[in-house]
Protein backbone atom coordinates (compact mmCIF):
# COMPACT_ATOMS: atom_id res chain seq x y z
CA UNK A 1 0.00 0.00 0.00
CA UNK A 2 2.90 2.50 0.70
CA UNK A 3 4.92 1.79 -2.25
CA UNK A 4 1.71 2.25 -4.09
CA UNK A 5 1.39 5.75 -2.63
CA UNK A 6 4.61 6.34 -2.92
CA UNK A 7 4.63 5.08 -6.47
CA UNK A 8 1.96 7.26 -7.37
CA UNK A 9 3.22 10.36 -5.76
CA UNK A 10 6.42 9.93 -7.67
CA UNK A 11 4.64 9.60 -11.23
CA UNK A 12 2.61 13.04 -10.04
CA UNK A 13 6.00 14.76 -9.66
CA UNK A 14 7.51 13.69 -12.68
CA UNK A 15 4.30 14.62 -14.39
CA UNK A 16 4.40 17.89 -13.31
CA UNK A 17 8.00 18.37 -13.98
CA UNK A 18 7.68 17.38 -17.44
CA UNK A 19 4.48 19.79 -17.60
CA UNK A 20 6.79 22.56 -16.17
CA UNK A 21 9.82 21.61 -18.28
CA UNK A 22 7.95 21.67 -21.51
CA UNK A 23 6.45 25.06 -20.24
CA UNK A 24 9.52 26.40 -19.87
CA UNK A 25 10.76 25.25 -23.65
CA UNK A 26 8.53 26.95 -25.32
CA UNK A 27 8.69 30.09 -23.20
CA UNK A 28 12.29 30.36 -24.47
CA UNK A 29 11.03 29.35 -27.70
CA UNK A 30 9.56 32.32 -27.81
CA UNK A 31 12.56 34.68 -26.50
CA UNK A 32 14.42 32.71 -29.15
CA UNK A 33 11.99 33.49 -32.07
CA UNK A 34 11.55 37.46 -31.02
CA UNK A 35 15.57 37.39 -31.16
CA UNK A 36 15.25 35.93 -34.94
CA UNK A 37 12.66 38.81 -35.72
CA UNK A 38 14.49 41.55 -33.68
CA UNK A 39 17.77 40.20 -35.85
CA UNK A 40 15.68 40.40 -39.26
CA UNK A 41 14.23 44.28 -38.47
CA UNK A 42 17.75 45.08 -37.01
CA UNK A 43 18.86 44.33 -40.77
CA UNK A 44 16.49 46.75 -42.00
CA UNK A 45 17.13 49.26 -40.07
CA UNK A 46 20.70 49.09 -41.21
CA UNK A 47 18.95 49.29 -45.18
CA UNK A 48 17.43 52.47 -44.30
CA UNK A 49 20.57 54.75 -44.54
CA UNK A 50 21.43 53.97 -47.42
CA UNK A 51 18.32 53.57 -49.57
CA UNK A 52 17.54 57.21 -47.84
CA UNK A 53 20.91 58.43 -49.37
CA UNK A 54 20.45 56.73 -52.76
CA UNK A 55 16.82 57.77 -53.33
CA UNK A 56 17.13 61.77 -52.00
CA UNK A 57 18.91 62.50 -54.47
CA UNK A 58 16.03 61.66 -57.40
CA UNK A 59 12.91 62.06 -55.71
CA UNK A 60 12.19 65.86 -55.24
CA UNK A 61 8.69 65.71 -53.74
CA UNK A 62 8.74 63.33 -50.80
CA UNK A 63 10.82 64.86 -48.82
CA UNK A 64 8.27 65.21 -46.16
CA UNK A 65 8.03 60.98 -46.28
CA UNK A 66 11.88 60.69 -46.06
CA UNK A 67 12.14 62.42 -43.09
CA UNK A 68 9.17 60.81 -41.73
CA UNK A 69 11.23 56.92 -42.07
CA UNK A 70 14.64 58.94 -41.08
CA UNK A 71 12.72 59.91 -37.86
CA UNK A 72 10.43 56.47 -37.55
CA UNK A 73 14.03 54.40 -37.78
CA UNK A 74 15.58 56.54 -34.94
CA UNK A 75 12.60 55.97 -32.62
CA UNK A 76 12.65 52.15 -33.31
CA UNK A 77 16.26 51.72 -33.11
CA UNK A 78 16.44 54.00 -30.01
CA UNK A 79 17.30 51.57 -26.88
CA UNK A 80 14.53 53.24 -24.33
CA UNK A 81 11.86 52.56 -26.64
CA UNK A 82 9.63 49.69 -24.78
CA UNK A 83 8.41 46.40 -26.54
CA UNK A 84 4.80 47.66 -27.36
CA UNK A 85 5.89 50.91 -28.87
CA UNK A 86 7.93 49.25 -30.97
CA UNK A 87 5.24 47.28 -32.64
CA UNK A 88 3.76 50.52 -33.43
CA UNK A 89 6.84 52.05 -34.59
CA UNK A 90 7.86 48.92 -36.66
CA UNK A 91 4.29 48.68 -38.20
CA UNK A 92 4.27 52.50 -39.16
CA UNK A 93 7.84 52.26 -40.63
CA UNK A 94 6.51 49.70 -42.75
CA UNK A 95 3.85 51.24 -44.14
CA UNK A 96 6.32 54.60 -44.70
CA UNK A 97 8.53 51.87 -46.51
CA UNK A 98 5.66 50.99 -48.36
CA UNK A 99 4.50 53.97 -49.58
CA UNK A 100 8.04 55.08 -50.63
CA UNK A 101 8.07 51.83 -52.67
CA UNK A 102 5.26 53.38 -54.51
CA UNK A 103 6.16 56.83 -55.20
CA UNK A 104 9.33 55.17 -56.95
CA UNK A 105 6.96 54.43 -60.01
CA UNK A 106 7.09 57.77 -60.49
CA UNK A 107 11.21 58.14 -60.88
CA UNK A 108 12.26 56.04 -63.69
CA UNK A 109 15.78 57.26 -63.53
CA UNK A 110 15.44 55.94 -60.30
CA UNK A 111 14.36 52.52 -61.29
CA UNK A 112 17.01 52.08 -63.62
CA UNK A 113 19.76 53.07 -60.78
CA UNK A 114 21.79 50.30 -60.34
CA UNK A 115 22.21 50.69 -56.66
CA UNK A 116 19.11 51.03 -55.98
CA UNK A 117 18.21 47.74 -57.97
CA UNK A 118 20.00 46.19 -55.18
CA UNK A 119 18.80 47.70 -52.77
CA UNK A 120 15.38 47.05 -53.44
CA UNK A 121 16.56 43.26 -53.60
CA UNK A 122 18.09 43.05 -50.34
CA UNK A 123 15.05 45.23 -48.53
CA UNK A 124 12.59 42.48 -50.57
CA UNK A 125 14.81 39.86 -48.87
CA UNK A 126 14.64 41.11 -45.28
CA UNK A 127 10.86 42.04 -45.71
CA UNK A 128 10.08 38.34 -46.70
CA UNK A 129 12.60 37.27 -43.78
CA UNK A 130 10.96 39.45 -41.26
CA UNK A 131 7.55 38.16 -42.54
CA UNK A 132 9.14 34.32 -41.72
CA UNK A 133 10.44 35.28 -38.33
CA UNK A 134 7.31 36.79 -37.62
CA UNK A 135 5.28 33.88 -38.22
CA UNK A 136 8.07 31.60 -36.40
CA UNK A 137 7.25 33.82 -33.64
CA UNK A 138 3.60 33.56 -33.95
CA UNK A 139 3.85 29.78 -34.20
CA UNK A 140 5.80 29.86 -30.92
CA UNK A 141 3.63 32.07 -28.69
CA UNK A 142 0.32 29.92 -29.91
CA UNK A 143 2.74 26.73 -28.78
CA UNK A 144 3.18 28.67 -25.05
CA UNK A 145 -0.67 29.47 -24.84
CA UNK A 146 -1.88 26.27 -25.99
CA UNK A 147 0.33 25.06 -23.11
CA UNK A 148 -1.15 28.12 -20.30
CA UNK A 149 -4.11 27.35 -21.61
CA UNK A 150 -4.90 23.49 -21.99
CA UNK A 151 -5.64 21.02 -19.06
CA UNK A 152 -3.98 19.92 -16.88
CA UNK A 153 -1.11 22.20 -17.87
CA UNK A 154 -2.64 25.41 -16.84
CA UNK A 155 -2.61 24.41 -13.34
CA UNK A 156 0.96 24.33 -13.28
CA UNK A 157 0.90 27.49 -15.84
CA UNK A 158 -1.03 29.53 -13.26
CA UNK A 159 0.94 28.02 -10.10
CA UNK A 160 4.28 28.86 -11.54
CA UNK A 161 3.05 32.51 -13.09
CA UNK A 162 3.57 31.91 -17.09
CA UNK A 163 1.74 34.72 -18.59
CA UNK A 164 0.42 34.37 -22.11
CA UNK A 165 1.76 36.30 -24.77
CA UNK A 166 0.34 37.87 -27.95
CA UNK A 167 1.01 37.17 -31.50
CA UNK A 168 1.85 39.74 -34.16
CA UNK A 169 -1.05 40.43 -36.52
CA UNK A 170 -0.10 41.41 -40.27
CA UNK A 171 -1.23 45.03 -40.78
CA UNK A 172 -3.75 45.31 -43.24
CA UNK A 173 -1.02 47.93 -44.74
CA UNK A 174 1.08 45.36 -44.73
CA UNK A 175 -0.85 43.34 -47.34
CA UNK A 176 -1.18 46.60 -49.48
CA UNK A 177 2.79 47.01 -49.61
CA UNK A 178 3.10 43.19 -51.13
CA UNK A 179 0.91 43.88 -53.68
CA UNK A 180 2.27 46.97 -54.75
CA UNK A 181 5.89 45.24 -54.33
CA UNK A 182 4.06 43.04 -57.02
CA UNK A 183 3.11 45.84 -59.30
CA UNK A 184 6.58 47.21 -58.81
CA UNK A 185 8.34 43.99 -59.96
CA UNK A 186 6.12 43.27 -63.17
CA UNK A 187 7.47 47.01 -64.62
CA UNK B 1 7.33 26.54 -84.08
CA UNK B 2 4.04 26.95 -82.51
CA UNK B 3 1.46 24.11 -82.70
CA UNK B 4 -2.39 24.57 -81.78
CA UNK B 5 -2.60 21.43 -80.37
CA UNK B 6 -1.11 18.05 -79.29
CA UNK B 7 -3.19 16.58 -82.31
CA UNK B 8 -1.65 19.53 -84.92
CA UNK B 9 2.05 18.35 -83.79
CA UNK B 10 1.13 14.59 -83.95
CA UNK B 11 0.26 15.35 -87.22
CA UNK B 12 2.68 17.47 -88.40
CA UNK B 13 5.85 16.39 -86.38
CA UNK B 14 5.24 12.62 -85.38
CA UNK B 15 3.01 10.92 -87.70
CA UNK B 16 5.20 9.98 -90.61
CA UNK B 17 7.90 8.83 -87.93
CA UNK B 18 5.65 6.90 -85.64
CA UNK B 19 4.01 5.01 -88.90
CA UNK B 20 7.73 4.08 -89.95
CA UNK B 21 8.23 2.99 -86.54
CA UNK B 22 5.38 0.65 -86.41
CA UNK B 23 6.11 -0.97 -89.58
CA UNK B 24 9.47 -1.95 -87.42
CA UNK B 25 7.69 -3.16 -84.17
CA UNK B 26 5.61 -5.57 -86.59
CA UNK B 27 8.01 -7.16 -88.26
CA UNK B 28 10.24 -6.96 -84.84
CA UNK B 29 7.03 -8.35 -83.28
CA UNK B 30 7.04 -11.27 -86.31
CA UNK B 31 10.56 -12.33 -85.95
CA UNK B 32 10.40 -12.54 -81.93
CA UNK B 33 7.45 -14.91 -82.64
CA UNK B 34 9.21 -16.88 -85.02
CA UNK B 35 12.00 -17.45 -83.02
CA UNK B 36 10.15 -18.10 -79.95
CA UNK B 37 8.22 -21.05 -82.00
CA UNK B 38 11.69 -22.45 -83.58
CA UNK B 39 13.65 -22.19 -79.84
CA UNK B 40 10.17 -24.00 -78.63
CA UNK B 41 10.45 -26.82 -81.22
CA UNK B 42 14.49 -27.04 -81.12
CA UNK B 43 15.61 -26.89 -78.02
CA UNK B 44 12.13 -26.84 -75.26
CA UNK B 45 10.58 -29.80 -76.79
CA UNK B 46 13.56 -32.44 -76.64
CA UNK B 47 14.05 -31.05 -72.84
CA UNK B 48 10.76 -31.29 -71.72
CA UNK B 49 10.38 -35.44 -72.88
CA UNK B 50 13.78 -35.81 -70.81
CA UNK B 51 12.60 -34.20 -67.82
CA UNK B 52 9.36 -35.83 -67.91
CA UNK B 53 10.87 -39.50 -68.04
CA UNK B 54 13.22 -38.34 -65.19
CA UNK B 55 11.05 -35.97 -63.02
CA UNK B 56 8.44 -37.82 -63.78
CA UNK B 57 6.13 -35.03 -63.71
CA UNK B 58 5.48 -32.28 -66.43
CA UNK B 59 4.44 -28.74 -64.80
CA UNK B 60 8.10 -27.59 -63.03
CA UNK B 61 9.54 -27.84 -65.95
CA UNK B 62 6.65 -25.75 -67.77
CA UNK B 63 6.17 -22.99 -65.34
CA UNK B 64 9.92 -22.44 -65.39
CA UNK B 65 10.24 -22.52 -69.31
CA UNK B 66 7.64 -20.08 -69.22
CA UNK B 67 8.79 -17.80 -66.63
CA UNK B 68 12.59 -17.71 -67.80
CA UNK B 69 11.68 -17.72 -71.36
CA UNK B 70 8.95 -15.00 -71.48
CA UNK B 71 10.71 -12.34 -69.02
CA UNK B 72 14.02 -12.69 -70.70
CA UNK B 73 13.34 -12.78 -74.23
CA UNK B 74 9.12 -12.02 -75.20
CA UNK B 75 8.26 -9.17 -72.93
CA UNK B 76 11.59 -7.36 -73.22
CA UNK B 77 11.55 -4.27 -76.03
CA UNK B 78 14.12 -4.96 -78.24
CA UNK B 79 16.85 -1.96 -77.39
CA UNK B 80 17.72 -0.84 -81.21
CA UNK B 81 14.07 -0.17 -81.20
CA UNK B 82 13.24 1.54 -77.73
CA UNK B 83 16.52 4.12 -78.62
CA UNK B 84 14.57 4.43 -81.93
CA UNK B 85 11.27 5.61 -80.35
CA UNK B 86 13.12 7.78 -77.99
CA UNK B 87 15.43 9.42 -80.36
CA UNK B 88 12.78 9.96 -82.88
CA UNK B 89 9.83 10.80 -81.10
CA UNK B 90 10.32 11.62 -77.34
CA UNK B 91 13.48 14.09 -78.29
CA UNK B 92 11.07 16.01 -80.75
CA UNK B 93 8.32 16.52 -77.79
CA UNK B 94 10.73 17.91 -75.77
CA UNK B 95 11.90 19.89 -78.33
CA UNK B 96 8.80 21.12 -79.16
CA UNK B 97 8.27 22.55 -75.27
CA UNK B 98 11.76 23.91 -75.57
CA UNK B 99 13.93 23.64 -78.45
CA UNK B 100 17.41 24.50 -75.94
CA UNK B 101 16.59 21.13 -73.37
CA UNK B 102 18.84 18.40 -73.63
CA UNK B 103 18.06 14.33 -73.55
CA UNK B 104 20.18 11.67 -72.96
CA UNK B 105 17.79 8.00 -72.98
CA UNK B 106 20.83 6.29 -71.19
CA UNK B 107 21.72 9.14 -68.40
CA UNK B 108 20.28 9.58 -65.16
CA UNK B 109 20.61 12.17 -62.39
CA UNK B 110 23.60 11.02 -60.69
CA UNK B 111 23.01 9.24 -57.41
CA UNK B 112 24.73 11.46 -54.95
CA UNK B 113 22.04 14.09 -56.05
CA UNK B 114 19.24 11.60 -55.10
CA UNK B 115 21.39 10.74 -52.04
CA UNK B 116 21.72 14.20 -50.99
CA UNK B 117 18.28 15.18 -51.39
CA UNK B 118 17.42 12.97 -48.51
CA UNK B 119 14.08 12.78 -49.42
CA UNK B 120 14.11 8.61 -48.08
CA UNK B 121 15.76 7.86 -44.87
CA UNK B 122 16.25 4.37 -46.77
CA UNK B 123 19.10 3.32 -47.57
CA UNK B 124 19.76 2.72 -51.34
CA UNK B 125 21.59 0.10 -52.30
CA UNK B 126 20.44 -0.49 -56.46
CA UNK B 127 19.80 2.35 -58.31
CA UNK B 128 19.11 2.90 -62.32
CA UNK B 129 17.55 5.44 -64.14
CA UNK B 130 17.18 6.53 -67.70
CA UNK B 131 15.50 9.69 -69.69
CA UNK B 132 17.55 12.32 -68.31
CA UNK B 133 16.44 15.94 -69.53
CA UNK B 134 18.09 18.82 -68.57
CA UNK B 135 18.01 22.58 -69.32
CA UNK B 136 17.22 26.27 -68.31
CA UNK B 137 14.02 28.00 -68.26
CA UNK B 138 14.90 31.79 -68.13
CA UNK B 139 16.84 32.00 -64.68
CA UNK B 140 16.52 28.47 -63.32
CA UNK B 141 18.45 25.18 -64.26
CA UNK B 142 16.88 22.24 -63.99
CA UNK B 143 17.49 17.68 -64.73
CA UNK B 144 15.49 15.88 -64.34
CA UNK B 145 15.03 11.59 -64.99
CA UNK B 146 12.87 8.36 -64.37
CA UNK B 147 14.69 6.88 -61.16
CA UNK B 148 14.02 3.63 -59.53
CA UNK B 149 15.39 3.14 -56.29
CA UNK B 150 15.48 -0.13 -54.31
CA UNK B 151 16.82 -1.43 -51.13
CA UNK B 152 18.37 -4.97 -51.15
CA UNK B 153 18.13 -6.64 -47.94
CA UNK B 154 21.28 -8.84 -47.26
CA UNK B 155 20.96 -12.31 -45.26
CA UNK B 156 19.30 -15.70 -46.29
CA UNK B 157 15.70 -14.40 -47.32
CA UNK B 158 17.32 -11.34 -49.41
CA UNK B 159 14.45 -9.43 -50.85
CA UNK B 160 14.22 -6.24 -53.11
CA UNK B 161 12.46 -3.34 -52.01
CA UNK B 162 10.73 -0.36 -54.23
CA UNK B 163 11.76 2.80 -52.11
CA UNK B 164 10.88 5.06 -54.69
CA UNK B 165 10.28 4.74 -58.95
CA UNK B 166 8.93 7.76 -60.78
CA UNK B 167 10.40 11.27 -61.91
CA UNK B 168 13.28 13.05 -59.84
CA UNK B 169 13.22 16.61 -60.55
CA UNK B 170 16.36 19.06 -59.87
CA UNK B 171 16.35 23.33 -59.83
CA UNK B 172 17.36 26.11 -58.83
CA UNK B 173 15.92 27.68 -55.76
CA UNK B 174 15.64 31.56 -55.93
CA UNK B 175 16.20 32.23 -52.85
CA UNK B 176 19.08 31.82 -50.38
CA UNK B 177 19.55 29.05 -47.89
CA UNK B 178 22.19 27.50 -45.43
CA UNK B 179 19.58 24.86 -43.54
CA UNK B 180 17.67 21.74 -44.49
CA UNK B 181 14.13 21.78 -45.26
CA UNK B 182 11.66 18.68 -45.90
CA UNK B 183 8.50 18.67 -47.38
CA UNK B 184 6.96 14.92 -47.12
CA UNK B 185 3.54 13.48 -47.45
CA UNK B 186 1.51 13.66 -44.07
CA UNK B 187 0.69 9.61 -43.52
CA UNK B 188 1.02 10.04 -39.74
CA UNK B 189 -2.19 12.34 -39.54
CA UNK B 190 -3.99 11.48 -41.91
CA UNK B 191 -4.02 7.90 -40.57
CA UNK B 192 -4.09 8.53 -36.79
CA UNK B 193 -5.08 12.25 -36.30
CA UNK B 194 -3.71 14.22 -33.14
CA UNK B 195 -1.89 11.13 -32.38
CA UNK B 196 -0.22 11.16 -35.67
CA UNK B 197 0.70 14.59 -35.17
CA UNK B 198 2.51 13.43 -32.05
CA UNK B 199 4.18 10.89 -33.52
CA UNK B 200 5.26 13.55 -36.33
CA UNK B 201 7.14 15.24 -33.70
CA UNK B 202 9.16 12.21 -32.62
CA UNK B 203 11.04 10.99 -35.91
CA UNK B 204 14.06 10.04 -35.56
CA UNK B 205 15.68 10.68 -39.09
CA UNK B 206 13.99 13.71 -39.80
CA UNK B 207 14.74 17.60 -38.26
CA UNK B 208 12.16 19.06 -36.05
CA UNK B 209 8.70 19.46 -37.18
CA UNK B 210 7.68 22.70 -38.46
CA UNK B 211 3.98 23.47 -37.82
CA UNK B 212 2.78 26.05 -40.45
CA UNK B 213 -0.18 28.32 -40.69
CA UNK B 214 -1.74 26.73 -43.50
CA UNK B 215 -4.36 24.16 -42.57
CA UNK B 216 -4.90 22.96 -46.26
CA UNK B 217 -0.74 22.67 -46.46
CA UNK B 218 -0.69 21.13 -43.17
CA UNK B 219 -3.31 18.37 -44.17
CA UNK B 220 -1.28 17.10 -47.24
CA UNK B 221 2.11 17.29 -45.93
CA UNK B 222 4.72 16.94 -43.06
CA UNK B 223 7.34 19.85 -42.88
CA UNK B 224 10.80 19.03 -40.82
CA UNK B 225 13.81 21.75 -40.84
CA UNK B 226 16.85 22.72 -39.20
CA UNK B 227 15.31 26.14 -39.03
CA UNK B 228 12.41 27.09 -38.26
CA UNK B 229 12.67 30.54 -39.47
CA UNK B 230 14.06 29.16 -43.05
CA UNK B 231 11.47 26.95 -43.47
CA UNK B 232 8.86 29.89 -43.28
CA UNK B 233 11.32 31.96 -45.68
CA UNK B 234 11.11 29.26 -47.83
CA UNK B 235 7.68 28.06 -47.80
CA UNK B 236 6.32 31.50 -47.91
CA UNK B 237 2.03 31.60 -48.39
CA UNK B 238 2.01 31.97 -51.78
CA UNK B 239 4.87 29.21 -51.83
CA UNK B 240 2.83 26.54 -49.98
CA UNK B 241 -0.08 27.72 -51.95
CA UNK B 242 1.96 26.96 -55.71
CA UNK B 243 2.86 23.12 -53.99
CA UNK B 244 -0.59 22.35 -53.21
CA UNK B 245 -1.40 23.39 -56.93
CA UNK B 246 1.31 21.08 -58.05
CA UNK B 247 0.16 18.32 -55.64
CA UNK B 248 -3.52 18.41 -57.48
CA UNK B 249 -1.71 18.54 -60.70
CA UNK B 250 0.43 15.33 -60.19
CA UNK B 251 -2.48 13.93 -58.30
CA UNK B 252 0.55 11.80 -56.36
CA UNK B 253 2.06 12.40 -53.06
CA UNK B 254 4.87 14.66 -53.84
CA UNK B 255 8.51 14.22 -52.04
CA UNK B 256 10.07 18.32 -51.79
CA UNK B 257 13.64 18.92 -49.99
CA UNK B 258 15.61 22.07 -50.65
CA UNK B 259 18.96 21.34 -49.77
CA UNK B 260 22.16 23.02 -50.74
CA UNK B 261 20.73 26.03 -52.98
CA UNK B 262 18.47 23.26 -54.75
CA UNK B 263 15.08 21.81 -55.07
CA UNK B 264 14.42 18.32 -55.46
CA UNK B 265 11.75 16.91 -56.23
CA UNK B 266 10.31 13.45 -56.29
CA UNK B 267 6.86 12.70 -58.10
CA UNK B 268 5.97 8.96 -58.14
CA UNK B 269 4.40 7.35 -61.23
CA UNK B 270 2.37 4.85 -61.71
CA UNK B 271 3.13 3.72 -65.08
CA UNK B 272 5.91 3.40 -67.61
CA UNK B 273 6.96 6.62 -68.77
CA UNK B 274 8.35 7.61 -72.28
CA UNK B 275 8.37 3.76 -73.11
CA UNK B 276 6.93 2.79 -76.62
CA UNK B 277 4.56 -0.28 -76.59
CA UNK B 278 5.86 -3.25 -78.10
CA UNK B 279 3.36 -5.61 -78.53
CA UNK B 280 0.24 -3.37 -78.76
CA UNK B 281 0.20 -0.53 -81.57
CA UNK B 282 2.69 2.55 -81.45
CA UNK B 283 0.04 4.43 -83.84
CA UNK B 284 -2.18 5.68 -80.16
CA UNK B 285 -1.55 9.60 -79.77
CA UNK B 286 -3.54 9.00 -76.26
CA UNK B 287 -0.46 7.62 -74.87
CA UNK B 288 1.81 10.16 -76.47
CA UNK B 289 -0.14 12.89 -75.37
CA UNK B 290 -0.09 11.56 -71.33
CA UNK B 291 3.43 11.40 -71.87
CA UNK B 292 3.90 14.83 -73.37
CA UNK B 293 1.45 16.43 -70.87
CA UNK B 294 3.83 14.91 -67.88
CA UNK B 295 6.79 16.38 -69.65
CA UNK B 296 5.27 19.79 -69.67
CA UNK B 297 3.93 19.47 -66.39
CA UNK B 298 7.28 18.68 -65.02
CA UNK B 299 8.88 21.25 -66.50
CA UNK B 300 5.96 23.59 -65.62
CA UNK B 301 6.80 23.07 -62.07
CA UNK B 302 9.63 26.09 -62.52
CA UNK B 303 7.14 28.48 -63.55
CA UNK B 304 4.34 27.46 -61.00
CA UNK B 305 6.66 27.75 -58.22
CA UNK B 306 7.94 31.15 -59.18
CA UNK B 307 10.97 30.17 -59.21
CA UNK B 308 11.96 33.03 -62.23
CA UNK B 309 10.90 35.27 -59.72
CA UNK B 310 14.22 36.95 -59.04
CA UNK B 311 13.64 39.77 -56.87
CA UNK B 312 15.71 38.85 -53.89
CA UNK B 313 19.27 38.85 -53.31
CA UNK B 314 20.01 35.81 -55.44
CA UNK B 315 20.83 36.40 -58.90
Amino acid sequence: MVWGILAFVVVVLLVIVGMYNSLVIRRNEVKNAFGGLDANLKKRHDLIPNLISTVKAYMKHEADLLTKITQLRSRATSPNINPSDRVGVENQLNQALGGLMISVENYPDLKANQNFMDLQRSMNEVEEQISASRRTYNSAVTDLNNGIQTFPSNFIAGFFGFKQETVLKTQESERKNFNAKALFDQS
Amino acid sequence: MKYASFQHFYERELSKTINELEKTRINLKKKKIKTAVIVVAVAIVPFYFLATTILQSHWPFILASLLIFGSAFLFRVPRGFRRSFKDLTIKKMIHKINGEFKFDDLARVPKYQFDSSKLFANHINRYRGEDYIAGKIENTNFYMSEVLAQHKTSGKKSKTVTIFNGIFFVADFHKHFHKETFVLPDQAEKSFGFFGRKLQKWNPNRPPLVQLENTRFEKQFVVYSQDQTEARYILSSSMMENILKIQEKFEHNLRISFIGSKINIAIPLRKPWLEPKFWGTLINTKQLEDYHDTLKMVTEIIADLNLNRRIWTKE
